[in-house]
């Protein structure tokens, strides 16, 4: 009885040129903390492209109100390398079931991070990051 | 060439993740193609000594220039 009901869920991508998508069942899940351009997406999604640029600045003497610019440092015009080209094969997925999880936590989702429960057909995320320190006086 | 993939149950009981970080990723579910770019600097040598007051009068005259205090990012 069930092996007849399982063709129901049997897709075969190919022939629609699209992805089929698994439904994704999550009892619960536990997230503490979002930040600085990161995405926690439930549901499917095409396309997803976080982007963050970050200057972290340790200065002696605490920071009060200093602007800062990224074109100042070499590191925010670096550019990453371009996509490789797509390969051509012929693939059949078939989906027999669901993708189940019981518990999810995660604490921390931070700069052009993505935490997704759900299908996603393009992810591009790009981070800058640069450290550096200010310090008031070399003898100290 | 002939590829088939074939999914079957996946069932998972307990996930626990510290941190997704710097353009990572943590899927649960299909995808079809993934870049993750990061870009990190922090090495010994960044390290830039000046005096309190010279940062000071840096930072106000960016923010005459530009009239926004808004240096965070976007």
């Amino acid at each position: 009885m069930l092996k007849k009901l399982m063709p129901m869920l049997i897709v075969k991508e190919a022939e629609t040129n699209k992805m089929i998508k698994r439904m994704v069942y999550v009892e619960e899940i536990e997230t503490q903390s979002l930040a600085i351009g990161s995405v926690m997406e439930i549901g499917d999604v095409h396309r997803a492209a976080p982007y963050s640029r970050i200057l972290a600045v340790q200065k002696e003497g605490g920071v009060k109100s200093d602007v800062y610019d990224f074109d100042d440092y070499s590191i925010f015009s670096l550019k990453s390398t371009p996509p490789l080209s797509p390969i051509q094969i012929n693939s059949f997925t078939y989906h027999h079931r669901p993708i189940q999880v019981d518990q999810v936590r995660v604490i921390g989702v931070s700069t052009a991070g993505i935490f997704q429960v759900g299908g996603v057909d393009h992810v591009d995320a790009t981070n800058y990051t640069k450290h550096f320190r200010v310090l008031e006086n070399e003898e100290q | 060439m002939n590829h088939i993939v074939h999914n079957y149950g996946l069932h998972v009981g307990n996930i626990r993740v510290t941190g997704v970080s710097g353009s990572s990723l943590f899927l649960i579910g299909d995808n079809k193609t993934v870049r993750l770019h990061s870009f990190f600097d922090t090495p010994p040598e960044s390290l830039i000594v000046r005096t309190q007051d010279e940062v000071v009068e840096e930072a106000n005259a960016n923010v005459d220039r530009k009239g926004s205090g808004n240096e965070q990012d976007d």
